[in-house]
């Protein structure tokens, strides 16, 4: 048994290295049709990252007017609190949001001036605020719509801008991704399919260019696995050497792309590295699973097509 | 050692190129196949070492019903039987130590076991000192003991060589006949198809004579009557 196994080892081998040229483009097909689903993989960490960051920054503001009293602010802030769509309410001063303002807008000394002149004036630029937050993005229409029909309503106004304009974000982000993800889906299947036929090809060329062999095997009482399984081993030698080097790029993608990462999430990038590490098995064992069940399908029916016993 | 009992080989359209033969083969026996061409001789051979099966009748070889043995048990038929062929179907790239323990190997024996039969077998044949040749660098008659040699890697109770001079001028024929006398008298069962009428009638051994897929004649010390 294991001197077969031995031998089918080493026939694989020699085969491999007698069809060099077959082997590296055979690699090559996998390569690409594995790194379309590591795309996919990465892809999808990212767009999933990006829609988290925007559903993380969005909130409605509302904004009071003057003629509201501190108790009818406290009432509000109280009311809206106890609602079961909303995450956290925090009370903004005049002060802190003319604070926030410059902070913000630090770099421009035009602006800056004229709100220095404004407060020479002593009239308020900025109206004291609550910030809202839903628990979840699509609980904002109904915090809008409780909101809209509070009894305080001709005391505040409804800065909605910045729920739109994500709302609108995430739309759009959703919807590109969605085509780049069925184009990446497309492309893979297409590498697999050229990585199937490749497959089913080099089988194909490998029973040919050992006709001989295979008829002196038969004839000599060679059982029918211990003719097979080089054919098969040796497509597996493909897929596992394919696999490495896919990890190899998929790592050095990594670093690569990690500075680009930060600065696009700032706060709340990934780690594409660590994200690899801890779910390596899952992500590198499943594409070998499946480029193995794969490219042993394929073998077996290039095998039962052309090697006739 | 071989029981063939009225057995027929079909193919299509409309071919019986063996017709309700029935044929008893002893152990030890030297028996010569003749007949003119397309008479199915080869069938017939083809038929013991399971390369076609009968579309009628039984074959028994050893004790072993063969007549619808299964593909997986086919290897373990021909682990007992040697053949020859008229074309040695040597493997042009490797030598002729490398031909032997090749089928040595794919046949599932271990190293130990090639190192130790594979001298002795080449001895039989007379080829211990060309082992490292290439089938290029070998004359027909060296190439079929070659090939023979590769026949005689499981010590087989059966041989069957199919026109194994038929490529070869008489000397190197007559070397090759008297090869397969010499495994005979090793207690080997030959059976040889061969068209060759000095062979057949020098040998002074049973002959079969076939015509149109029948055998038309059996003789325990036959000559070649065609
Ligand atoms: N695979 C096949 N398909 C169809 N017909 C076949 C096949 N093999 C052999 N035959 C036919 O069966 C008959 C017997 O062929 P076979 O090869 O047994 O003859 P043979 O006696 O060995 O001839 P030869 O002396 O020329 O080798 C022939 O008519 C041949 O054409
Ligand atoms: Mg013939």
């Amino acid at each position: 048994m294991f001197v077969n196994f031995r031998r089918v080892f080493k026939f694989a081998a020699q085969d491999f290295g007698r069809n060099i040229w077959l082997s590296i483009v055979n690699i090559t097909i996998l390569i690409l049709a594995l790194l379309t689903i590591n795309f996919l993989i990465i892809f999808n960490l990212l767009t999933n990252n990006a829609i988290h960051v925007i559903k993380e920054k969005v909130d409605v503001s509302i904004y009071f007017k003057q003629t509201i009293t501190q108790e009818q602010i406290d009432d509000l802030k109280q009311k809206i609190s106890s609602s079961q769509y909303i995450k956290s309410v925090d009370y903004v001063s005049e002060e802190e949001s003319l604070e926030n303002f410059i902070t913000k807008h630090a770099q421009d000394e035009n602006l800056l001036n004229a709100i220095e002149e404004l407060k020479k004036d002593n009239s308020s630029v900025f109206l004291a605020s609550l910030k809202i937050k839903a628990k979840d993005i699509s609980m904002y229409e109904s915090i809008l719509k409780e909101l809209k029909e509070s009894q305080y309503v001709d005391l505040f106004e409804i800065d909605e801008n910045q729920f739109q304009d994500y709302t609108l974000m995430t739309q759009r982000l959703i919807n590109i991704s969605d085509k780049i993800r069925l184009f990446a889906y497309v492309l893979s299947g297409v590498f697999m399919l050229i990585a199937f036929m490749m497959v089913f090809n080099t089988i194909k060329i490998a029973i040919y260019t050992h006709r001989d062999e295979i008829a002196i095997m038969k004839l000599v009482g060679a059982t029918e696995n211990f003719i097979k399984a080089p054919f098969i081993l040796n497509i597996l030698f493909y897929n596992m050497i394919a696999l490495i080097l896919i990890i190899v790029i998929v790592y050095l993608g990594g670093i690569f792309l990690q500075p680009i990462m930060d600065k696009l999430f700032e706060g709340y990038t990934i780690n594409l590295i660590s994200y690899f590490n801890s779910n390596f098995i899952v992500i590198f064992f499943g594409q070998l699973l499946l480029s193995c069940v794969f490219s042993i399908i394929s073998s077996l029916i290039s095998i039962k097509r052309y090697l006739k016993f | 050692m071989i029981k063939l009992n009225n057995i027929s080989k079909f193919y299509k359209p409309d071919v019986w190129a063996v017709n309700k033969v029935s044929l008893d083969i002893d152990p030890g026996e030297f028996v010569s196949i003749v007949g003119q061409s397309g008479t199915g001789k080869s069938t017939l051979a083809k038929l013991l070492f399971a390369e076609e099966r009968p579309t009628e009748g039984t074959i028994e070889i050893g004790g072993w019903d063969i007549t619808d043995i299964k593909q997986h048990e086919v290897p373990y038929l021909r682990r007992q039987i040697g053949f020859i062929f008229q074309d040695f179907k040597l493997l042009p790239k490797k030598n002729i130590y490398e031909n032997i323990s090749f089928a040595m190997q794919t046949s599932g024996m271990d190293d130990s076991q090639i190192k130790k039969v594979l001298p002795q077998i080449l001895k039989i044949v007379g080829l211990q000192h060309k082992a490292e040749r290439y089938p290029n660098q070998l004359s027909g008659g060296e190439q079929q003991r070659a090939a023979i040699a590769r026949s005689l890697v499981h010590q087989p109770k059966l041989l069957i060589a199919d026109e194994p001079t038929g490529n070869l001028d008489s000397i190197n024929s007559r070397e090759i006949i008297d090869l397969l006398l010499r495994i005979n008298h090793l207690n080997t069962t030959v059976i040889l198809v061969t068209h060759n009428r000095d062979i057949v009638n020098s040998l002074n051994k049973r002959v079969v004579t076939m015509e149109g897929g029948r055998i038309i004649s059996d003789q325990k010390r036959g000559r070649y009557i065609l």
